[in-house]
């Protein structure tokens, strides 16, 4: 394993496309590591983040918010790094990201 | 060479040997036919603004492909920034013809076409991207203008096109060579088809998984063997053929569109960015409708400026302006026009970036701003009707007020206010006339309803793009049908 802090970083909710809260929460159930919540003010980087954006704007990705993780998922409404899915797909994909991120062949 | 010149841009089209049909006669020479010319001369200002210091910030940009500095309409968005530019170039092109001045409707499908490819090819291991790559920047370094080619023929409406009694009706494959396609169909409404140097055609629509032979998104050449060019009518169009150019309204400037016809014409694989793959036919055209419907919020913004312009100016001229019912009809004009700016410019800023790199606008903003743009310019035309008044549809020609016995009578009777002359009411009544009802009002206002697509259509994207669930939950909590896990206190 490289690393195994993993957080969530999510966007103000002004307005969700998905489900953001149910996402966290099967996100928690899921992933293989404990799953924290990135706040603007860490200290320390996480290994993974995973950023949960409402919609396709996905407004909190921004260079500060970036640096807060060594590697990201960036969840954007129903898209998975960009690439469209079915909102009940998203959780899984997700989950299947972050573990070849900490694990990587 | 990166950036055309106007100049040089007419003298590509002066090359081209096309089959263009007006009026029943076949047209030799079609770049200075007096019907045409203010068509290429709208488009020829997209070449002009870019060769200008001035405006260089909003018509050119930098490649991502080459690092070349590009002509705006050629280029592939790399920022939220560029999206707002493209509106913003767009308001600023509408301002100087007054009229569609018809590049825009290539730059969306270019857009639209480099990021659905790229995600076609994703999930089909296809290679249409790296093609689609190597043609743009065929465009990029010629600095050529393409028509985006979307709307079919169509025939029955209520039927999709592997059911209509003549498959032609939508533009299909017809043959699969080694070397290539062959192509039959007809594409309508097409915008400066005549006045470009290439094709970009794509699906029209949604089409089922046994509509293969439809699902065709390609490149040509205006000026490929079987293609067949039919001038579309507008409203007052042969006044262009009149002895003066007051009666026009717009002296520079006008529109085209074009009954383009496919009679089995030949593309090339290397040409080709999409056979068969109905999968990602509503991708394509949904992406594509939304670039366009962003459109809107620039170019019919910058032409209503100029018709808040002519309303403010015949005010004046008729000695009406200082009246406040005149002024709120203008204000409520510029509320109107801002908000379809505001409209463009929020789908812009809220856009993303796409797997392919390039970004895409917010299809529910974009589909808004659309919406309101069949609305408004309607509006904005009565009240400048409105203002202008009755003499706007009733007053005499050009050629009385230039007769030697009736001309200073017809003269004297059209002054409004004394210190104003008579033929600069004449050409302001002209203009407004040409916006509202003459043959820019196709630009204006027809294509304001129906370019981009049809009120309906963008009412079916709204409907899909809301979160309906969510404001319910809102509401159902607001009201105590939920629980309201907010209010901890």
């Amino acid at each position: 394993m490289v690393g195994n802090r993993v957080g969530v970083k999510f966007c103000g909710g002004c307005n969700p496309q998905i489900n953001r809260s149910k996402l966290f929460k099967e996100l928690e159930r899921k992933l293989p590591v404990k799953c924290g919540i990135i706040r603007d003010r860490d200290q320390e980087v996480w290994d993974v983040g995973i950023m949960l954006g409402g919609c396709s704007v996905a407004c909190a990705d921004t260079d500060e918010i970036r640096r807060l993780a060594r590697n990201w998922i960036i969840v954007s409404g129903s898209m998975v790094d960009l690439f469209p899915l079915e909102e009940s797909q998203i959780a899984d994909a997700v989950v299947e990201k972050c573990r070849l991120l900490l694990n990587p062949v | 060479m990166t950036l055309k010149t106007p100049q040089e841009y007419i003298e590509d089209l002066k090359q081209m040997d096309i089959k263009l049909y007006m009026f029943g006669e076949l047209v030799k020479d079609y770049v200075d036919h007096p019907m045409i010319r203010p068509s290429i001369n709208a488009m020829a200002m997209t070449y002009q603004l870019a060769q200008n210091p001035e405006y260089e910030d909003l018509m050119t940009a930098t490649s991502n492909l080459t690092g070349n500095k590009i002509n705006r309409f050629t280029h592939l968005h790399q920022s939220t920034e560029d999206l707002v530019k493209k509106v913003k170039m767009q308001r600023l092109l509408g301002q100087k013809t007054g009229c569609c001045f018809q590049r825009c409707v290539g730059m969306d499908a270019f857009n639209a076409v480099y990021n659905t490819t790229f995600e076609i090819d994703a999930k089909h291991g296809t290679r249409y991207h790296e093609r689609f790559q190597e043609y743009m920047k065929y465009v990029q370094d010629n600095d050529l203008t393409v028509d985006g080619c979307m709307t079919d023929a169509r025939g029955d409406r209520s039927k999709s096109p592997g059911e209509q009694d003549d498959p032609d009706a939508y533009l299909r494959i017809v043959e699969r060579r080694p070397n290539g396609i062959v192509v039959r169909g007809c594409k309508l409404h097409q915008t400066g088809m005549i006045n470009s140097h290439e094709i970009l055609v794509m699906p029209n629509n949604s089409l089922k998984e046994s509509e293969r032979d439809w699902a065709v998104c390609f490149a040509i050449p205006v000026d490929t063997p079987g293609m067949i060019y039919v001038y579309g009518r507008q409203s007052s169009d042969t006044r262009k053929m009149e002895p003066g150019k007051i009666d026009r309204g717009n002296i520079f400037f006008g529109g085209q569109e074009i009954m383009t016809i496919f009679n089995d014409v030949f593309v090339p694989w290397e040409r080709v960015f999409m056979d068969g793959e109905t999968d990602f036919t509503t991708m394509l055209v949904e992406r594509f409708a939304g670039y366009h419907r962003q459109s809107y919020g620039g170019c019919k913004v910058g032409v209503g400026d100029t018709l808040i312009g002519a309303a403010q100016a015949i005010a004046e001229y008729n000695g009406a302006a200082k009246a406040s019912h005149i002024k709120d009809k203008i204000i409520e004009m510029c509320h109107l026009n801002e908000t379809l700016y505001a409209c463009g410019i929020a789908c812009s800023a809220e856009g993303r970036k796409t797997a392919a790199g390039n970004y895409l606008i917010d299809l529910l903003l974009a589909n808004i701003c659309k919406q309101n743009v069949t609305r408004f310019p309607y509006e904005m035309a009565r009240l400048a009707q409105d203002i202008a008044g009755g003499f706007l549809v009733t007053m005499p020609s050009e050629q009385d007020f230039n007769h030697p016995e009736i001309g200073p009578l017809v003269a004297k009777y059209s002054t409004a206010r004394s210190d104003i002359p008579a033929e600069h009411r004449q050409r302001m009544l002209r203009y407004i006339e040409n916006l509202t009802l003459g043959s820019g009002a196709v630009g204006y206002l027809t294509e304001s309803m129906h370019g981009a697509g049809s009120p309906q259509a963008q009412r079916i994207m709204i409907s899909r793009l809301v979160n309906l669930k969510h404001r319910k939950e809102l509401a159902e909590t607001l009201c105590g049908i939920r629980e309201n896990c907010d209010v901890t206190w």
